[in-house]
């Protein structure tokens, strides 16, 4: 076995579970953190020797899932062939109260009503519990840069959580990736 | 970790994630892939330009600058559609789009972009109003899963929808034109108070735009002079220039405070990694310093970042290495 290949199979048993908790963190229907995953991974084989060692793989792939989560909600993302059993998997065994409203609803409807850029970079530090260097690298900016936005994010998200009830109105995309989508 | 982010619980843990009955379909993907052809190629390293402390510098210049590249140009990953670069506002994405808002007492606080979207905060008070322009193809995943009364309105001379999340929180959306349309947020005020405030949204020109912006804003057309000023009384390596801040367009008084001092900070690490001891002591003594530094005093009740600068040196005498510390700072 070549030193890509075993390379390759120790960074996806190593990560794997990390990408797809990404990606059914944030896709509506969870088959389609299936397609996530295998395009993600599908990069990093491609790419391989872009790859950063130890705990920067991990921000590599996640910035990898973000692009290829962008271009799937802009309906942009090139389906592959691959992975069909693990997309038909996740959709039979992933549990409902993964994608139901829970005891957070009222944060996650505030979540919801943040800018989309607030939003992501809150869900970083609280979902994947990453550091704002780490979220630097997942994001491409400065760590200064992030450090800035999530003050902000934060102050944001205390002023909504701090004044106002559940929201009746407009409910943006977490909050709609975070329950099933109703019919009209 | 702040006190509000386990309020903000995923959905699914990484550990729940792991629990799952997926272990064929794992299995069957990773194979798949490694059965796909590979496409390796070689790139040319990306090639920037050497900070002027580094040109002036000696042997350790291209160790440094290896690292300097690595974590201010390549941080992210590097995979074939490039990573959103979020920076403050380049004057090419406001260019023929900016806005003015005419309503008393109300400030230009925040100006934002990135390649195909822009953000204007304005502020009252405890009232606030956020402007974004972003791509029309997301036009209809702002509308979906909309609830609640929606009210026809006319904003910039778009046809608009409006709502209410709460008495006091509104927002809007127009139509798409010009490839880009407008979503609109203000908080703190009666739905009245809202519509009148958003028919004070006006497009303007460069100058008005300018007139609007808070004293002190970084621009293009004062970026030199505000970093010089931000630089005064700050121990900077031999060669530090402002052209080694990477400060472009529009960007708040604190903004341009961290990304100043975060410049400079960095080229102290930059000498000590590598350096002469020497050099070494040079850098040590001026993080040792730099509580007196106006720039960082000037942010000292915007958060921790100076407190992280005072902290440097002792990590570095510690043993951590310069490259660990550098996305603290840089």
């Amino acid at each position: 076995m070549s030193d890509r290949h075993a390379g390759f199979r120790e960074l996806y048993a190593a990560h794997v579970d990390a990408v797809l908790g990404y990606a059914l963190r944030r896709v509506a229907r969870p088959e389609d953190a299936g397609d996530v995953v295998s395009e993600t991974f599908l990069v990093a084989w491609r790419r391989f020797s872009d790859v950063p060692q130890g705990e920067g793989a991990r921000l590599w792939l996640y910035g990898v899932a973000r692009r290829t989560l962008a271009n799937h909600r802009r309906g942009e993302s090139r389906r592959t062939a691959l992975g069909e059993r693990l997309r038909h998997d996740l959709s039979s065994t992933v549990p409902d109260h993964a994608f139901a409203v829970t005891e957070q609803e009222t944060v996650r409807a505030a979540l919801a009503r943040l800018a989309d850029r607030d939003r992501e970079i809150l869900e970083l530090a609280a979902w994947e519990e990453l550091e704002p260097r780490e979220i630097a690298e997942v994001l491409g900016i400065s760590a200064v840069a992030v450090r800035s936005r999530l003050s902000r994010s934060r102050a944001r998200l205390r002023q909504v959580l701090g004044n106002d009830p559940p929201p009746a109105g407009h409910l943006t995309s977490t909050y709609s990736r975070l329950i099933p989508e109703e019919a009209p | 970790m702040t006190p509000i982010d386990p309020m903000i619980g995923p959905t699914i843990t990484d550990q729940e994630v792991a629990l799952l009955p997926l272990a064929d379909g794992r299995v069957d993907l990773l194979e798949e892939i490694m059965a796909t052809p590979v496409l390796d190629h070689a790139e040319p390293p990306t090639r920037r330009t050497p900070p002027g402390w580094l040109v002036a510098g000696a042997a350790a210049a291209a160790v440094a600058a290896i690292a300097l590249g690595s974590t201010l140009g390549g941080g992210s990953p590097a995979d074939p559609p490039e990573p959103r670069i979020l920076q403050p506002a380049a004057p090419a994405v406001l260019d023929g789009r900016y806005l003015e808002l005419n309503a008393a007492g109300w400030e230009l606080t925040w100006v934002y972009a990135d390649e195909d979207s822009l953000s204007l905060d304005w502020s009252s008070g405890e009232q606030s109003l956020t402007v974004l322009q972003i791509p029309a193809e997301l036009y209809d995943a702002r509308l979906r899963n909309r609830q609640g009364e929606v009210r026809p309105t006319t904003v910039l001379g778009r046809d608009a929808a409006t709502w209410a999340y709460t008495s006091t929180d509104h927002a809007t959306v127009t139509e798409p034109a010009g490839g880009f349309l407008y979503e609109i947020r203000a908080e703190g005020m009666p739905r009245g108070a809202y519509e009148d405030l958003i028919a004070g949204l006006v497009q303007t020109d460069e100058a008005g735009f300018y007139a609007a912006l808070p004293e002190g804003t970084l621009t293009p057309a004062n970026r030199d002079d505000v970093i010089r000023e931000l630089l005064a009384d700050v121990d900077t390596p031999d060669g530090f220039g402002l052209e080694d801040v990477g400060l472009e367009g529009f960007a708040s008084t604190t903004y341009a405070a961290q990304g100043v001092a975060g410049a400079v900070g960095c080229a102290w690490l930059d000498v000590y990694d590598g350096g002469s001891s020497v050099e070494q002591e040079s850098a040590l003594a001026a993080f040792d310093g730099s509580r007196d530094w106006p720039v960082l005093r000037s942010i000292d009740r915007q958060g921790d970042y100076p407190e992280i600068f005072e902290i440097m040196a002792d990590y570095l005498r510690r043993g951590r290495s310069a490259a660990e510390l550098k996305p603290d700072i840089c």
